[in-house]
Formats: structure tokens, C-alpha cells, sequence
């Protein structure tokens, strides 16, 4: 089954599972999807494998930048109907707060999309949504669906 | 370039043992002066980011760029070390990594102020005239004030 088809099947029984199947970073990590309505919330449990600093203990930076930036990735292919994976241009991360050893989420918005390129602001929090600990932007570069 | 810190090398390979993460990714020192740091990500299906090309996933260069751009920044200052989370760090991707062959990254901590120290990073497979990525990073000093003493 190619990616689209994939994609639509998890849209229509909001079980988003087989598209991260699709990528295997995002199994490592361990991250997963939730709709709220119209509004998917991307979650980062606890996971010690995840960890950067080991005294705090604090999530890995890298970590969070990948969760980030494959959030953006599923929220691209579920918001849009594009045929291939979108692929990173750039990403940029601003950490604001330290993530500690819980569960991690994210949203993602897309500020603006182009025939070609998206761009795509993320968010993440853990305790409260007014306490983010980190913010990013990036830009993809996307296969045109009607080629 | 200045010439190699075996001290340095040992501290870094020492410290990422601890990292409980970037010991997962099998990131390893391969070398490290005063001036740079190069670390290598093995190649691994685990982190793929596509399937069908093989390409690595763009969180886990990320991921090497962050901590090699994190130990440039006390390479400068070993063995006098201070902690300094990332507070910035910006990635471009020039291409795909290949499929099945490891990642090198190189940082150069190029600039620290008492607070701030800033940070290039090129990664890249065999030919670093051919990069995957170049990142650019800011990190700061946990303790503002780089001599203490005054305190006591």
C-alpha cells in the first residue's frame, strides 16, 4: 500500500500507528498521535532511552529537536494529501525550559504552504501548555500531488 | 588546528557513556582538539527516516549535531569544564544521508562570551566538501560569571 492510501486509512480510524510505522526514527524514539477534533496532539512518553543530561535527568536535546521535527512530518502528511515523505530544508529549535523525565507533547501549525515548500511552527510542553519547553520552525520540501 | 587532546578524547568517550541517548545512537569521539570535536553516528535501520531511500532521519543528524556542537563548547574551555545546555541550535540539510554509511560531524565552538558560546557544525559522510548538514548552535553557561571566586 503506498504512503497516501496509508494515510487516509489512519485519518478515517483515527489510529495513527501504521504511519509511524513508516519511519522507523519514530518507533526509536517511541513517539505517538492523538486527535483532539480537528487538532493532533504528538506524545513523547517517558522513555530512559531518551535521556540526555543524567544527572537532572533530562530528556536528550537531540531528542527533542527529532520529536519535533517528525511531529511536523505526520502533521504535513495527515493535514495534507502529498504522495512521498516531506523532506527537511531546515529546522530550527529554541529551548526554553528543561524537559524532564515525562511525558512530552507537541502541536504543530503550518504557517504557510507553498506549491512547493511548507512551513511548519511546532510547540512543546509537559506539565502545562502555557510552560513551553521548547519551540521550532522548519521547512519542508514537498512532491507536488498533482504531478 | 591545534594538535590532538588525548586527555579531551578520553573525557569525551567518558562523558558519553553517560549520555544515556547518544550511547544508544553508538555516537563515538573520533577525535577532538582545543579547536574541534568530530563525533561519528553509525549507520542504523533503527533510525532511518525513510524507508525507501535508507536516508537517516533528520532528528537523529540533529541529534549528532547537538552533541558534537555541545562538547565543542567545553573542548574550548577543557579541563576548566562548565556546563551549557543548547539554547539555540539551527540544522540545514544540503542532501539525503546514503544508505549504510556512518555520519562524521565536526564543531568548532567559533566564539563564548562569559554567558554564551556559539557554534558550527558540519556533517557529513566521506568527503566533508560534500556535507549532508551544517548547523549553527548557541549554548549558555549555567553560571553566569565565569570566575567565582569573588563569591566566596
Amino acid at each position: 500500500m503506498d504512503l497516501l492510501s496509508i494515510v487516509k486509512e489512519c485519518r478515517n480510524n483515527q489510529m495513527y500507528k501504521p504511519v509511524f510505522d513508516q519511519i522507523p526514527y519514530a518507533q526509536f524514539i517511541g513517539m505517538d498521535c492523538k486527535q483532539f477534533g480537528e487538532e493532533y496532539v504528538f506524545t513523547l512518553p517517558a522513555n530512559e532511552n531518551n535521556l540526555g543530561n543524567p544527572t537532572l535527568p533530562a530528556i536528550h536535546g537531540g531528542v527533542l529537536g527529532g520529536f519535533l521535527e517528525n511531529s511536523a512530518i505526520i502533521h504535513l502528511l495527515l493535514k495534507l494529501d502529498i504522495p512521498r515523505l516531506p523532506k527537511t530544508i531546515d529546522f530550527s529549535i529554541d529551548y526554553l525550559r528543561a524537559g524532564f523525565h515525562k511525558e512530552t507533547y507537541a502541536i504543530c501549525e503550518i504557517t504557510r504552504q507553498g506549491r512547493r515548500a511548507a512551513n511548519v511552527s511546532m510547540y512543546a510542553w509537559q506539565t502545562k501548555k502555557s510552560e513551553p519547553i521548547a519551540v521550532a520552525r522548519a521547512h519542508f520540501l514537498m512532491e507536488d500531488p498533482n504531478k | 588546528m591545534r594538535e590532538s587532546n588525548d586527555e579531551l578524547k578520553a573525557f569525551c568517550r567518558h562523558g558519553m557513556a553517560d549520555i544515556k541517548h547518544s550511547a544508544l545512537l553508538g555516537i563515538e569521539t573520533i577525535s577532538a582538539t582545543n579547536e574541534s570535536i568530530t563525533l561519528k553516528l553509525p549507520y542504523s535501520q533503527k533510525i532511518v527516516g525513510d524507508i525507501e531511500t535508507g536516508a537517516l532521519h533528520g532528528g537523529a543528524i540533529f541529534t549528532l549535531a547537538d552533541q558534537t556542537s555541545g562538547f565543542a563548547v567545553f573542548s574550548h574551555l577543557h579541563p576548566k569544564i562548565r556546563i551549557a545546555p543548547t539554547l539555540d541550535l539551527r540544522i540545514d540539510h544540503m542532501r539525503k544521508s546514503t544508505r549504510g554509511v556512518d555520519l562524521l560531524c565536526v564543531a568548532r565552538c567559533y566564539r563564548y562570551t562569559d554567558n554564551i558560546a556559539f557554534t558550527r557544525a558540519v556533517v557529513y559522510e566521506n568527503d566533508i566538501d560534500d556535507p549532508v548538514a551544517h548547523a549553527v548552535g548557541s549554548f549558555m553557561f549555567l553560571e553566569a560569571v565565569k570566575d567565582q571566586s569573588w563569591l566566596k
